[in-house]
């Protein structure tokens, strides 16, 4: 298996982005962590060293932080598993993603309107007012059927428990189709990760954190 | 649209491009999907190509939030509603930091949030009510606005906890700005009494460390009852620690101290290093982390504990983006 490199500008691209991931946290924490900027390059360093050993084994490991399957109300008083993360972790998910942008952003759907990356570059992945997306959504259905007066019905509908039903292995599956051999390694180490923390161990994808806002909305276009 | 067929699908062509193989207009949003179909059968169609694709992942379509709407009808109209063009306004008079157009515009806006939440139950709009709070709420982070009463909306604000746990994030945002009144107090110690919700508690504590002084006593009995219960959900617990850090007394600082070394998790041990700051023996626990501990995430947090000039309970994010309620 050739040697994975792992430079440590994109781990420091990833401690930018979990902390911009951090200001709407489900859970947010008390400082929001503005303490972490002051030993960022030791925090980067760590998590270079993880990432180097755990994407360089033949089978991958990982050992997850300690978590909190602690549950958030939805609509009509029915509670979902928001995750509560530990930074590490947070910033292993924005690795991962980092390397599977290129693979999925170019096979995305138009028709697809959440989650749309700005610039897979950027710090902030979603732009400055990533609700805007919610705005053109509206609009442009609006624009739509007022241009097409032919249309004269609209399917409403939504996917039942979404975020906690779906498969694991075929979301791997699918990751793997798409991909070439350069990102297995992300792929396995994502699908290792998200066992750990399915309650149970088959389905679930955690919310509360970008990189999985992002593959689920995605995982509808693979 | 094609004849209506029911197709054999690979694992990887999945959703979106599924419909659109099937030339069906849609528009997806997260897990929101909706499809322009231009009879009710086509309409049927759609739904059960919908389902076939879905159950090729172990997926279902939710059977309640499943309708066929005609276009023109006032379930369309509602789900395709802008928002009033005085929201807009106000954006842009936000963006611009344009103060007299502020102080001209926030009067319409508290009194058209008035007749919002006048709206009879069934009627009431909760993202137009968010929409507006929110505003509301960024207008007042601006210097030199005329002040203007909020009582009623902050009234409101407190009875939709019960009915919209899912929204105490934007609700608590409102009331951040009466945090030192004693009815906004009186109303959360009536809630915290008998939490239903560990997150929704953690928010409401979030909140009154916030406030300057807590005018209802309950509360502060209630914060060490809690803290002193080890079984308590940690979620909220943690808050408390931070809570009886500012508002509590010497004996709360010292229990909290003497935890540090028996907790584990790495979100209490941070909650408890931030409530210690005015306790008078903080050095102690700070140096031995200083000393002994290698983890960067907690010797972060004591580096910049010993900077402050004066303590810093909870940072507050004052950034709000004035879109968020559209969401």
């Amino acid at each position: 298996m050739p040697r994975i490199r792992i430079l440590k500008s994109e781990i420091a691209l990833c401690f930018d982005r979990f902390l911009i991931d951090a200001e709407d946290d489900f859970f947010p924490d008390p400082l929001r962590y503005k303490d972490l900027r002051l030993v960022r390059d030791q925090i980067v360093n760590e998590t270079q060293r993880t990432l180097r050993a755990t994407m360089n084994q033949n089978k991958i490991t990982y050992t997850t932080k300690h978590h909190y399957p602690w549950y958030v109300p939805k609509e009509n008083f029915v509670i979902r598993e928001g995750c509560s993360f530990h930074p590490y972790d947070t910033m292993v998910f924005h690795f991962i993603l980092n390397r599977l942008l290129p693979i999925i952003e170019p096979k995305l759907s138009k028709s697809r309107y959440s989650y749309r990356i700005k610039n897979t570059k950027s710090k902030k992945l979603f732009g400055y007012n990533p609700t805007e997306n919610w705005i053109t959504f509206k609009n442009d259905m609006r624009d739509y059927f007022a241009n097409n007066p032919d249309y004269q019905f609209m399917v409403s509908t939504d996917i039942a428990g979404f975020f906690e039903y779906i498969p694991i292995t075929i979301f791997k599956k699918r990751l793997l189709q798409m991909s070439s051999q350069n990102e297995s390694q992300s792929i396995e180490l994502l699908s290792f990760m998200l066992k750990e923390y399915s309650s149970s161990k088959y389905s679930g994808m955690p919310q509360n954190c970008d990189p999985f806002s992002y593959l689920c909305t995605a995982f509808l276009d693979f | 649209m094609r004849p209506f067929f029911l197709s054999v699908h690979s694992l990887s062509r999945f959703l979106d491009k599924e419909l659109e193989a099937e030339s069906l207009i849609h528009f997806r949003y997260v897990d929101d999907i909706k499809v322009a179909c231009k009879t009710e059968n086509d309409a049927k169609k759609a739904i059960i190509q919908i389902i076939q694709t879905l159950r090729t992942a172990n997926l279902n379509l939710s059977t309640a939030k499943t309708d066929i709407i005609p276009v023109g009808s006032d379930k369309f109209k509602n789900l395709l509603k802008e928002f009033p063009p005085l929201l807009r306004d106000i954006d842009n008079a936000v963006h611009n930091k344009q103060k007299r157009t502020i102080n001209y515009l926030y009067p319409k806006l508290v009194s058209y949030t008035k007749q919002v939440m006048k709206q009879k139950q069934q009627d009431f709009d909760e993202r137009l009510f968010r929409a507006c709070i929110w505003r509301i709420v960024k207008i007042n982070y601006f210097k030199n606005i005329d002040r203007i009463d909020l009582v009623s909306i902050g009234k409101k604000c407190l009875k939709l906890l019960y009915s919209m746990p899912s929204r105490t994030n934007t609700l608590l945002r409102f009331l951040v700005l009466h945090k030192n009144r004693i009815y906004v107090q009186d109303a959360l110690y009536e809630l915290l009494k008998d939490a239903v919700y560990p997150w929704q508690e953690m928010l409401i504590w979030y909140l009154l460390i916030q406030s300057d002084k807590i005018k209802n006593p309950d509360i502060l009995t209630l914060a060490k009852r809690r803290v002193r219960d080890a079984g308590y959900h940690e979620a909220a617990r943690n808050y408390i620690y931070i809570f009886l850090g500012k508002h509590g007394d010497y004996q709360d600082r010292t229990y909290m101290a003497n935890l540090f070394p028996h907790t584990q998790s790495f979100r209490a041990q941070r909650s408890i290093l931030i409530s210690i700051q005015e306790y008078q023996d903080r050095n102690t626990i700070y140096n031995s982390i200083t000393r002994s501990n290698s983890d960067p995430i907690l010797l972060s947090l004591v580096q910049y504990i010993k900077q402050l000039s004066t303590p810093e309970y909870v940072d507050i994010d004052k950034n709000i983006a004035s879109d968020i309620a559209f969401s």
